[in-house]
């Protein structure tokens, strides 16, 4: 097992809790998503991972987090990151007062000049995008361009497990498909392993080989991503669709009770 | 605003409501009758120091509107107590104006200084702002030290002690009942100012600017309304402090007064009520708990020169160590404290 | 009359157009989707209208060109709008949040505040009345005195769809309501805003990317695509435009 976290509990300012009891295993060359709701614990539980909780003053409070057996819990971002773990973070993915060649040149790396180049290669090869945006600031890119950058930023320290904290939010249908596609593709090249953060459940299931439902701080289901897409509560729950038929906004409306929250 | 979510915060707060005014009922039951009860205990010394928490309380709260509430960084509050404490000893030196008259001309000139250095907020925010509200103090120094000067000496200038329906306020008990009436009323008009139309627009102005525009929040008009309010009440407590001490000289008003009070406001716990007592309290004790730990130390013959160097480190020490470990402040501790308390009663 | 109509609207930073003639118009009682990639400039629609940025071209409410006004100025004509982010105060109660939308309603005036007069008192609980109906309208009295940021994320986006309600609006913008929510709170949020449609007769421009709820509940869809219009129609059409499938939706298009 490359990432294994076992009954993880994150407290925030020493007493509210983040997430509790959670345990995820992402094995080597794999895809693993948690899905859930804005605030059901998937971007502090890859915080946690990445030790950017730290900044947000919280805690690894129980529970830890083994990286190809070694344990990495409450350790500082740039440690883990040497480890061979990067993040593409969902906020602050860029430099904006760098240009996109910068952006991905100040990346500190775990490796030489000459893997340096073969990377930097990589990326321009799978997103020719950003090459052809090399010199333009990156405050100026358009969102899916940012994410590209972001990826490729992750990608230059060469990590083997790269963890993506939403790779959907606010990107165009057309342009996730684009994105989505070009990172598999880049992840073959590379063999990386990723587990990813996802609030569309439908791209989640589509990407990912297992996936973890997450609900206010706890897995409550897990799976294959095969065995979720038959699951009726999934569908019910998170795509939409009872019976087989996608439900209709217009009608679906028949509790006579407030929000289920 | 945090807009992480956290369930088992959700679950203390369902709980609080109903414990939560109970307590509040017995803790102010419980802090009324130690005011009332005090003086009749209280040494000369005593007296002095609460009437000292008491007038720092009354700058307190006036910044806590500004800086806690409406989100206005201000580096001008000395300047202003100053300008009150002038406008007092000015008005009783050359005219023999009494106190009925002293406290609302000083709360009209703070106001109108208000006005004019809220003027730059509208342009700028955060750390500009703050340099910006400088020139205020230093204006107010000038004039004050040229006014010395200008009636000779740098002796300052001496106020009769006031009186009220023929009582004369001289003594330190007469003072903590005049100046425990003042703190109550300070509460009451910044307590009012907050849960009103005015004070939810200063909260949406701290908030995001754009959002309380959209939300029909003429913006500039809140903010110097946060000024003249917050400076004429300062104004109004610079002019007490003339008459308690009876003695106005500008060499009180120092640049390092301005920090104690965004210190009273940072410590007590900023964006609160009772954080401007809390943290009026704290700030005005330090110094004297400071002199008592030192003087208990081995040579403190010899430390006794050095105490202000010793307060100066001390204060900057517990400003950073509160910035650090507890930006919400006494407040902040308190609730937290109950908080626990709360979870530990929860669980079996 | 239209309730909105945005005439020609170009605006420009520096030598950058970020919104290229854009026309489009929403009736009261209408649900009009703006859909786009990022940056194709929906929010920047938004910050048009509501008069923080200053474009050339007419932006009419009813009759009137509203470009120019002050962002309180427009609120005031009954134009409230959400936020995608940081739109709520999280240290004040439901209750007070919604009650910030009625600051140009509620008529009191500071000294009458400070005194806190019996004539301050009554007319606070006029509007706390109202933001209590509010309240009600999108079903959250439990939550009344709770203060928003101890609120889970699903309920605060409510709160912020509450507080616009309470301003009693002519016209509302909704900036992504949906975005970050599970799929049973975007079927509530669904039921609200047609209730809002069929009975406060206001007309709504919403932006959104969940293209099912776009195409369940939409009266008309306009497309924006690097700050031009692109297309501008029915649901059923616009989503099957060859140009908005290339542009936007790709492959996993279609209601």
């Amino acid at each position: 097992m490359m990432l294994k976290v076992q009954n993880l509990e994150v407290l925030y300012q020493r007493s509210i809790l983040g997430v509790a009891d959670i345990s995820i295993d992402v094995p080597k060359g794999h895809i693993v998503a948690i899905i859930g709701a804005n605030g059901a614990g998937k971007s502090t539980t890859l915080r946690a991972i990445s030790g950017f909780i730290g900044l947000d003053d919280a805690r690894v409070s129980n529970g830890s987090i083994l990286f190809d057996g070694r344990r990495i819990e409450n350790r500082f971002p740039h440690q883990i990151a040497h480890l061979g773990i990067a993040l593409v973070p969902e906020r602050d993915k860029v430099f904006p007062n760098l240009t996109v060649q910068e952006n991905l040149e100040i990346v500190a790396s775990r490796t030489g000049h000459a893997e340096r180049r073969h990377l930097e290669a990589s990326i321009y090869d799978s997103f020719p995008r950003l090459a052809a945006l090399k010199a333009k600031l990156a405050g100026l890119l358009s969102g899916g361009e940012r994410q590209m950058l972001a990826i490729g930023s992750a990608i230059m320290c060469s990590p083997t497990l790269l963890l993506i904290d939403e790779l959907s939010l606010g990107l165009a249908p057309v342009i996730v498909d684009d994105i989505a596609e070009r990172l598999m593709r880049i992840r073959d090249e590379l063999r990386l392993t990723i587990l990813l953060v996802e609030q569309s459940t439908a791209i989640a299931l589509r990407m990912a080989d297992y996936a973890y439902v997450f609900e206010n701080g706890r897995v409550v289901l897990s799976g294959s991503t095969d065995e979720l897409r038959n699951d009726s509560s999934i569908q019910d729950a998170y795509l939409g669709t009872s019976g087989g038929e996608q439900r209709n906004y217009r009608h679906v409306r028949n509790r006579a009770q407030g929000p289920a929250k | 605003m945090s807009d992480q979510v956290h369930p088992t915060q959700l679950s203390t707060v369902m709980l609080q409501p109903a414990s939560r005014s109970a307590r509040t009922i017995f803790v102010s039951a419980l802090l009324a009758v130690a005011i009332i009860i005090f003086p009749f205990f209280a040494t000369p010394f005593h007296l002095d120091v609460a009437n000292q928490i008491l007038l720092a309380s009354i700058g307190a709260l006036s910044l806590m509107l500004l800086t806690g509430f409406a989100g206005q960084i201000s580096l001008g509050h000395a300047g202003l107590i100053a300008a009150g404490a002038f406008t007092a000893g000015i008005l009783s030196k050359e005219a023999g104006a009494p106190f009925w008259i002293g406290i609302p001309a000083a709360g009209a000139t703070g106001g109108l200084l208000g006005l004019i250095f809220g003027l730059p907020s509208l342009r700028l925010r955060g750390v500009y702002l703050a340099v910006s509200t400088l020139a205020l103090h230093f204006i107010v120094v000038y004039a004050g030290g040229e006014y010395e000067n200008l009636v000779g000496g740098s002796g300052g200038i001496l106020i009769p002690p006031p009186s009220l329906w023929g009582l004369k306020i001289n003594t330190g008990k007469a003072w903590y009942v005049l100046l425990v009436a003042g703190a109550i009323l300070a509460f009451l008009v910044t307590w009012n100012v907050v849960r009103s139309r005015t004070g939810r627009a200063f909260a949406a102005v701290h908030g995001r600017e754009t959002v309380a525009a959209a939300l029909g929040i003429n913006v500039a008009r809140t903010k110097l309304t946060a000024f003249v309010i917050s400076s004429s009440m300062t104004a109004i407590a610079g002019a007490l402090f003339a008459y308690y001490r009876g003695f106005v000289s500008i060499e009180a008003f120092s640049l390092y007064l301005s920090i104690q009070y965004i210190a009273m406001i940072i410590i007590g716990g900023i964006g609160t009520l009772p954080g401007a007592f809390l943290g009026a309290l704290f700030v005005t004790l330090l110094p004297y708990l400071i002199e008592t730990v030192v003087a208990h130390l081995p040579g403190a013959q010899a430390m006794a020169g050095s105490i202000f160097a010793v307060n100066y480190a001390a204060f900057g020490l517990v400003m950073i160590v509160f910035l650090v470990f507890e930006p919400s402040g006494l407040v902040g501790l308190w609730r937290r404290l109950e908080r626990r308390l709360l979870i530990g009663r929860q669980s079996p | 009359m239209s309730e909105l109509t945005i005439d020609k609207v170009t605006l420009a930073f520096g030598g950058l157009t970020v919104l290229n003639d854009i026309s489009f118009s929403v009736e009261a009682g209408e649900l009009l989707a703006l859909i786009g990639p990022n940056g194709a400039g929906k929010t920047t629609v938004f910050n048009c209208i509501s008069g923080i940025y200053r474009p050339s071209g007419a932006i009419r409410f009813r009759d009137r060109d509203i470009v120019g006004l002050k962002p309180y100025e427009v609120a005031g004509l009954g134009i409230a709008r959400t936020f995608q982010h940081g739109e709520l105060y999280g240290r004040m109660s439901v209750l007070d949040n919604l009650l910030t939308a009625r600051h140009l309603r509620i008529r009191t005036n500071v000294i009458g505040e400070i005194l806190r007069l019996p004539s301050t008192r009554s007319e606070e609980r006029r509007h706390r009345d109202v933001a209590n109906q509010a309240l009600h309208f999108v079903e959250l009295e439990r939550y009344r005195d709770t203060p928003v940021a101890d609120l889970p994320y699903g309920v605060q986006k409510l709160v912020g769809f509450a507080r616009a309600i309470a301003a009693e609006p002519n016209v509302l913008l909704l900036d992504e309501p949906s975005a970050g929510l599970t799929r049973e709170e975007r079927e509530d949020f669904a039921h609200y805003i047609l209730k809002i449609r069929d009975q406060l007769n206001i007309g709504m421009i919403w932006i959104e990317h969940d293209m099912q709820m776009v195409a369940d509940l939409a009266d008309r869809i306009h497309v924006l695509d690097y700050g031009k219009s692109l297309a501008d129609g029915r649901p059923e059409d616009v989503l099957r435009d060859p140009e908005v499938i290339r542009a936007y939706l790709g492959t996993q298009a279609g209601p």
